[in-house]
């Protein structure tokens, strides 16, 4: 009973601060809340078993990757962005599919049977790091070595794209 | 007792806000942080299922999609820098110059 | 002996291998060269060919059909194209025919064309000729012969045309193969509908099948006349004829090619191979049988009013055909492949020897220097040669009594056979005998009245008084084939029979005094009233022709040709040029055009719409990602329900 009222909190929670993230007007309060989305979905990774995942999620996420979000946004000063649109209906038909997304795929989950877990023969939490090092390094060597690859690409990638040509002659 | 439906649930109303936050945004940043929640919800049904399958897969898919979604918003970033040197905006619907 | 037959594609080969030496040779090639490789190409095949003649001679008469598979052609289920060859006395004495003919000419050629600029394309065509004619000969299936068929009608264009520099003769090789398509449509046409009834092209199973009856008449009678309309236009006969006078256009080794052995026996040649398909269509048996007779009385008369000493020769042939298209239509093969062969003698000499004044007076002409036009062809600038030229006319003098049925020359012999053949029939066969009679005569006097135009008298022109015999090199060949035209008739004479023997055993050759005496008649009056209107000392200084007068405005129309070709022209040409123009001037720019525009217009509005889907709008496109994933989503929903 108590794992539920935790549940329902952390969802609540994860729930509340995504909205917030969608509607508030300044980016910068924007990037805080999905910071605090991350961190609950972090702690839900905790709960699941699976705390190298945890870590990362907050180490990367929450910390690298929203630090450079911040970072950005506060360069171009980008907080607000103004101006009209010209798609009238764009903001009615991503909210109506946007339900229907959710609606149905509530519909499934709670339609299918397999969907509800096994009450009390839940196998024992494996996420400890030394597993997932181990299996990281044995069955799945080649994808990791190949996200190294992407990431060693992806800072190339960044290098050459933020470079100001304009003062590349001086 | 908490069931992989109640995980399942929660990651597509994620999924959700954040596809519709995508779509209604105008400010590129913004939008890209709506990706980010996407990739998020569905990295919380992944562990989800990985908890209770029993299967170790669904935590290593997570760690991967961590590592391609921190690239990604690597160079999406920079993207966003070199446009908005020579557009001086990052308004997504003022980046239509593709128009057909 | 079999490994023997095993090769007889060799006499296919050879010729090919003579074209492909010449096609790859350089330029500097000398021309003598050219023109011996040319000839031993045919004189091996011809060689090749006594080589297989005398293996299946060897053979018990039952015995003799071989078929040579060569290779799958193609499989496409259910046709198995093959290309085979059948090996059968009808086959080989045609390749025989063909092919010594072919060789003489050749060997006449190295004299005839030297000097030629574009000598090493002659003989290239020239072997391509003689292989395509006889793929067509030794196929074992009609659709290898019809390969042959077009090959022959391919060259024949190319051979016609082959001085194209005078737009004339490119006409004349247009006209030839326009005609021949015309003729080849209702040919093909037959194949198709050949293959449809049969479920196959080869001659052994379609024979068979006939034979057992196993088909419908009525199916059978269509495809007969289909064929026949092929035949019409390769061997030049009614109503499909107009092209071979024209085909005098080429040069004149190339005449004799086509009218003795390579090209217009195709025709006879096929109703002979398709024998047992036309026997059992009486119909079209009569209808080939009228066809013919009347195409030979038809071409024989517009003989008498011609000038141009090769078109009197054309027509001759076609008159020629006639005899054997009638005789061939009334079932009578072995008369029509004897007088096929017989013809091909003696025809090749008349054009050969028709060649040899040619360029005699061609040469004469050209020697003192003379720039004032002249043509060679005309028997009214000849007269006298006979003195001049000794060789060339009597040997000129052999082949026209052989054409004209002398005894006991090799035409007499054919053509009495070919009338015995159509007596005793009754109905339409009675009626194409009297045909032939007619044409008998007038084929005895219009060679008549073209030798006493040639040969005798005095010259009447600067060129004929100076003309020189020709060189050894052609006037050989005439020797040769004067020679064939005495004794070619012999080996199916009574008595001896020995080409009915080989053709068809069970048929030998029937003599009846009465007919030949009859035949030798009428040939005597032509020959005799034509001299009394044509001899020297009727004929007076200045006059044109004698027999003008006296024929007055039909002559006239004769030497027009009776008017067909102008008949043609305003019934099918004037209005399908009227209608090319027309559809050039209307179906074209509105029609073809306005549809094709009407559709790049229909594309360009209809791209206009959907581009306005390809916003620029990133939020937009994600819209219809989602709204994709939403519908597919609730799909999935759906079938798993």
């Amino acid at each position: 009973m108590g794992e539920l009222i935790v549940f329902y909190l952390l969802a609540g929670i994860a729930i509340a601060t995504a909205l917030a993230m969608v509607i508030t007007r300044n980016a910068v309060h924007s990037a805080l809340f999905l910071v605090l989305n991350l961190v609950v979905v972090a702690v839900f990774y905790l709960l699941l078993g699976a705390p190298f995942v945890a870590m990362v999620q907050i180490a990367v996420y929450a910390g690298a990757v929203m630090v450079l979000f911040l970072f950005v946004i506060m360069m171009l000063g980008a907080e607000r962005v103004g101006g009209a649109t010209g798609l009238r209906w764009q903001a009615p038909l991503a909210g109506a599919m946007g339900a229907a997304l959710i609606g149905g795929a509530l519909f499934a989950f709670l339609q299918t049977p397999a969907g509800l877990a096994p009450a009390g023969s839940l196998p024992a939490p494996l996420g400890d790091p030394a597993t997932i090092g181990e299996r990281l390094l044995t069955t799945y060597v080649l994808p990791f070595e190949i996200t190294s690859i992407l990431l060693l690409i992806a800072m190339v990638g960044v290098v050459v794209l933020a470079r100001d040509s304009r003062s590349e002659g001086k | 007792m908490v069931t992989l439906t109640h995980y399942l649930a929660l990651s597509a109303i994620l999924f959700g806000i954040g596809a519709v936050g995508f779509l209604v945004r105008r400010n590129a940043l913004i939008v890209f942080m709506c990706v980010e929640l996407m990739l998020n919800a569905a990295g919380l049904a992944f562990v989800a299922a990985s908890r209770y399958r029993g299967l170790l897969e669904g935590q290593l898919t997570v760690f991967f999609v961590l590592t391609v979604a921190a690239a990604e918003v690597a160079v999406g970033l920079a993207l966003m820098v070199a446009i908005f040197r020579t557009k001086k905006t990052t308004n997504v619907d003022e980046l239509s110059s593709l128009r057909g | 002996m079999g490994a023997l037959f095993e090769w007889s594609w060799l006499i296919i080969a050879f010729p090919l291998l003579g074209f492909l030496i010449n096609l790859i040779s350089t330029g500097q090639t000398r021309e003598r060269t050219v023109g011996v490789v040319a000839s031993m190409a045919a004189a091996a095949s011809f060689g090749m060919s006594v080589l297989v003649f005398a293996a299946l001679l060897a053979r018990p008469p039952e015995a003799r059909l071989v078929e040579v598979s060569l290779y799958r052609w193609a499989i496409v289920p259910p046709l198995t194209a093959e290309v085979g060859l059948r090996i059968d006395p009808l086959s080989t004495a045609m390749a025989l025919i063909v092919t010594l003919v072919g060789t003489l000419i050749h060997v006449y050629s190295i004299g005839y064309m030297a000097g030629d600029p574009h000598i090493r394309r002659f003989f290239m065509f020239l072997n391509l000729f003689l292989a395509s004619m006889l793929l067509l000969v030794l196929a074992d299936n009609f659709l290898v012969l019809f390969v042959g068929w077009e090959l022959v009608g391919l060259c024949s264009y190319l051979l016609i045309g082959f001085w194209f520099e005078v737009p004339y003769n490119a006409w004349a090789g247009r006209k030839a193969f326009i005609v021949n398509r015309i003729g080849d449509f209702g040919f093909t046409l037959g194949l198709l509908l050949l293959f449809w009834t049969f479920g196959t092209f080869r001659y052994g199973p379609i024979f068979e099948a006939v034979e057992h009856r196993a088909v419908e008449a009525g199916v059978v009678t269509l495809i007969t006349l289909l064929l026949f309309a092929g035949v019409t236009g390769k061997s030049a006969q009614i109503p499909l004829y107009v092209w071979l006078p024209d085909a005098m256009a080429g040069p004149t080794p190339v005449s004799a090619l086509i009218h003795a052995a390579t090209m217009v026996t195709a025709g006879v040649y096929l109703i002979a191979r398709a024998h047992p398909l036309f026997a059992m269509a009486p119909f079209v048996q009569g209808v080939v049988t009228l066809i013919g007779a009347v195409t030979a009385l038809w071409a024989a008369l517009i003989a008498v009013g011609q000038f141009d000493i090769k078109r009197v020769l054309a027509f001759s042939t076609i008159s020629q055909l006639g005899y054997m298209v009638a005789a061939a239509g009334a079932g009578a093969v072995g008369a029509a492949i004897f007088h096929l062969g017989t013809h091909a003698f003696f025809k090749a000499l008349l054009f050969l020897g028709a060649g040899s004044v040619i360029h005699a007076l061609e040469h004469a002409h050209r020697h003192p220097g003379d720039p004032s036009p002249f043509d060679p062809n005309d028997m009214r600038r000849m007269g006298g040669l006979a003195q001049r030229m000794p060789l060339t006319f009597w040997t000129y003098g052999i082949g026209a009594a052989a054409l004209a049925g002398l005894p006991p020359l090799a035409g007499f012999w054919s053509k009495d056979e070919i009338l015995i053949s159509l007596r005793g029939i009754g109905g339409w066969a009675t009626l194409a005998y009297g045909l032939l009679l007619g044409a008998a005569f007038l084929t005895a006097f219009y060679m008549t009245r073209q030798v006493g135009m040639v040969f005798a008298g005095s010259p009447r022109s600067h060129a004929a008084a100076h003309a020189h015999e020709s060189p050894a090199v052609m006037t050989v060949p005439l020797g040769i084939f004067a020679f064939f035209s005495v004794v070619a008739g012999w080996i199916n004479a009574p008595g001896l029979g020995a080409l009915s023997a080989w053709l068809e055993p069970e048929h030998p050759p029937v003599f009846h005094p009465e007919q030949a005496l009859l035949a030798t008649l009428i040939a005597l009056a032509g020959i005799g009233a034509a001299w009394a209107i044509y001899r020297p000392q009727a004929w007076p200084e200045g006059v044109e022709d004698p027999l003008r007068p006296v024929l007055r405005g039909f002559f006239t129309a004769l030497t027009r040709k009776l008017y067909v070709d102008e008949l043609y022209d305003f019934l099918f040409v004037r209005p399908f040029e009227k209608v090319a123009r027309g559809v050039a001037e209307v179906v074209e720019p509105y029609g073809i055009d306005g549809a094709v525009n009407g559709l790049a217009r229909l594309v360009q509005s209809a791209a206009g719409r959907v581009r306005r889907w390809s916003s620029g709008y990133v939020r937009q496109y994600g819209l219809s990602v989602l709204i994709g994933a939403v519908l597919l989503m609730f799909y999935i929903l759906w079938m798993l329900r």
